[in-house]
């Protein structure tokens, strides 16, 4: 239903997204988790038509974002992290304006507005002016002119910040009613927000995707990875040779400081074992002049803590 | 083309959900009706047809501010509240968008236009005027406004704020107002295209003296259609800007 390509997208000359690929089945919740600034809320505009990607492709139900953006808008409903409502209408007639919006027949159009506003609770204040409303009714509002034309994707940015615990709770809710009926795809930076609401999750951070999966298989991959940082004097040939006997490993090598000539190379392994002693011995061993061997606590480990916290600060 | 008629009824309701639409209907029939005591009628006798050509000929200034404060909202207003992210992010084509703002902003004009009629109604008691010249002074009116409208719509969409849309709404207005005092110090041929892209000089007057002229017609048309295309290409342009 969605299905994103390598896709990258630059500010000026920040990059905001790096080369991300991941696709999502029809009537999947799927959780964009990362901190401020790395790059959910760009994915989401992207993929609802308000910006062009620099590379890759974005596809909504098979249309492209980019070259048939109103046949690929025709098929979303969207929630910005802001709602945008008109704070002069009443409920329904901004439901009954964003119905029309979408394309919905005006025959149709009250039917829609009527089972909107019975399954986002807002019956007792369609008549209110939206202005007027709490943030968690305008919240509400903003879900249900998402969803009012009963689009096969919805994307939600940020759908539950700034919101008390108990307005938390009803739109997480509301989020999961939606399950099966739509495809739907939202942000958050915080992880155990989006792990109650969704069976997958897209870990993002600095413009990369670091992970995605299931949360208990990310968290369990996450935790049996260890990354061995080497610095050697020698020849990355040499290395590869030295330690061929720990088998089907998974090294990166490179010059260190990245000046080509180097004498010195860098490499860093990631595997699920300790083998730091095994790796000490073969390179001493080997002949090859081991300078520094640490291990590195896994970035994305970090990462996930700090989600898991709540640490992300504010949503981006 | 039912979609632009969306927009724009709700945009047309706009006005009138707040104090603004009733602040400008009111503020336009104070100051149209001020000036049309002090400068139409005036002290010393007239005919009939000079008061109502001084009539138009004043309103012409009124109706160029007021097109440009109707208009300057249309889509900085929307950035501000956040709002245009709906239109952004449904099937609507930016033609759509800006349409139908542009009509809603026209047809609140043809409100204004239409309450402050009794002015030159005045003049039927103590003079006799054509029923043609209010007519045709009144499309000049609506045909300068809705080129006005169209020229603050451009400046709305590459504004942040209602404000900074207002002054260069305004100062684009200005600048083609002026086009005939730089055509004097201009050599041809750059002189007769200054001249005609003035956009009142040449233009307005027939029609305050209550003649109609088709090039004048095509030129308010023209200037209209421009810029709101313009204005249409300044929103397509946002997705890729960013």
């Amino acid at each position: 239903m969605i299905e994103v390509t390598e896709l990258t997208k630059y500010y000026g000359a920040r990059r905001a997204l790096d080369r991300c690929s991941f696709r999502i089945g029809q009537g999947e919740i799927v959780g964009l988790v990362g901190k401020n600034g790395a790059g959910k809320t760009t994915i989401l505009k992207i993929l609802s038509g308000q910006l062009l990607p620099t590379e890759g492709q974005a596809m909504i139900d098979g249309q492209s974002v980019e070259d048939n953006s109103i046949a690929a808008r025709a098929k979303i409903g969207y929630l910005p992290e802001i709602p945008p409502l008109y704070g002069e209408m009443t409920v329904s007639n901004y439901l009954r304006f964003a119905c029309r919006l979408r394309g919905v027949p005006s025959e149709q159009t009250e039917n829609r507005v009527i089972k909107a506003v019975y399954y986002t609770g807002l019956k007792e204040v369609a008549t209110q002016r939206l202005g007027t409303l709490a943030k968690g009714y305008q919240q509400r509002v903003g879900i249900a002119q998402a969803i009012i034309h009963s689009p096969p994707v919805v994307l939600l940015d940020e759908p539950m910040a700034s919101l008390d615990p108990i307005q938390i709770v009803q739109i997480r809710d509301l989020i999961l009613s939606l399950k099966n009926q739509h495809t739907v795809l939202f942000s958050s930076h915080i992880l155990s927000e989006v792990t109650q609401i969704c069976e997958r999750v897209i870990l993002l951070d600095e413009g990369t995707i670091k992970a995605q999966g299931r949360e208990d298989e990310i968290r369990s991959e996450l935790l049996h990875r260890r990354r061995l940082s080497l610095l050697i004097r020698g020849t990355s040939d040499r290395l590869k040779e030295v330690l061929a006997p720990l088998g089907n490993i998974e090294m990166v090598i490179e010059p260190f400081d990245g000046r080509k000539g180097s004498e010195l190379i860098s490499a860093s392994i990631t595997t699920e074992q300790d083998i730091r002693e095994q790796v000490g011995r073969m390179c001493v061993e080997g002949g090859l002049g081991l300078l520094e061997l640490r291990e590195e606590r896994h970035g994305l480990e970090h990462l996930m803590l700090q989600l898991l916290e709540g640490g992300g600060s504010e949503p981006s | 083309m039912s979609k632009i008629l969306l927009i724009a009824r709700r945009e047309f309701g706009a006005y009138f959900a707040t104090f603004s639409g009733y602040l400008i209907l009111a503020a336009y029939l104070l100051i149209s009706g001020l000036l049309f005591n002090i400068y139409a009628l005036g002290r010393e006798a007239k005919f009939s047809q000079d008061v109502l050509a001084d009539y138009f000929y004043y309103s012409s200034g009124m109706v160029m501010v007021a097109a440009v404060i109707l208009a300057m909202r249309l889509i900085a207003e929307e950035r501000q509240t956040h709002t245009l992210v709906l239109l952004q992010t449904a099937p609507v084509t930016e033609r759509e968008v800006v349409w139908g703002k542009f009509l809603s902003a026209l047809a609140f004009f043809g409100v204004l236009l239409l309450v402050s009629l009794y002015l030159p109604a005045l003049v039927f008691i103590n003079g006799k005027i054509s029923v043609l010249q209010i007519m045709t002074g009144y499309l000049g009116l609506l045909l300068l406004g809705s080129a006005c409208i169209a020229i603050a719509l451009l400046a709305s969409s590459w504004s942040q704020s209602q404000l900074m849309a207002g002054t260069i709404g305004a100062l684009m207005v200005v600048l083609l107002l002026i086009t005939w005092m730089i055509a004097r110090i201009t050599d041809e041929p750059l002189k007769g295209l200054m001249y005609y892209l003035a956009l009142h000089n040449l233009h307005f007057r027939t029609f305050s003296r209550g003649t109609l002229h088709f090039r004048d017609v095509i030129y308010y048309c023209g200037v209209t259609i421009f810029f709101l295309e313009c204005a249409v290409r300044s929103l397509e342009s946002r997705v890729w800007r960013e």
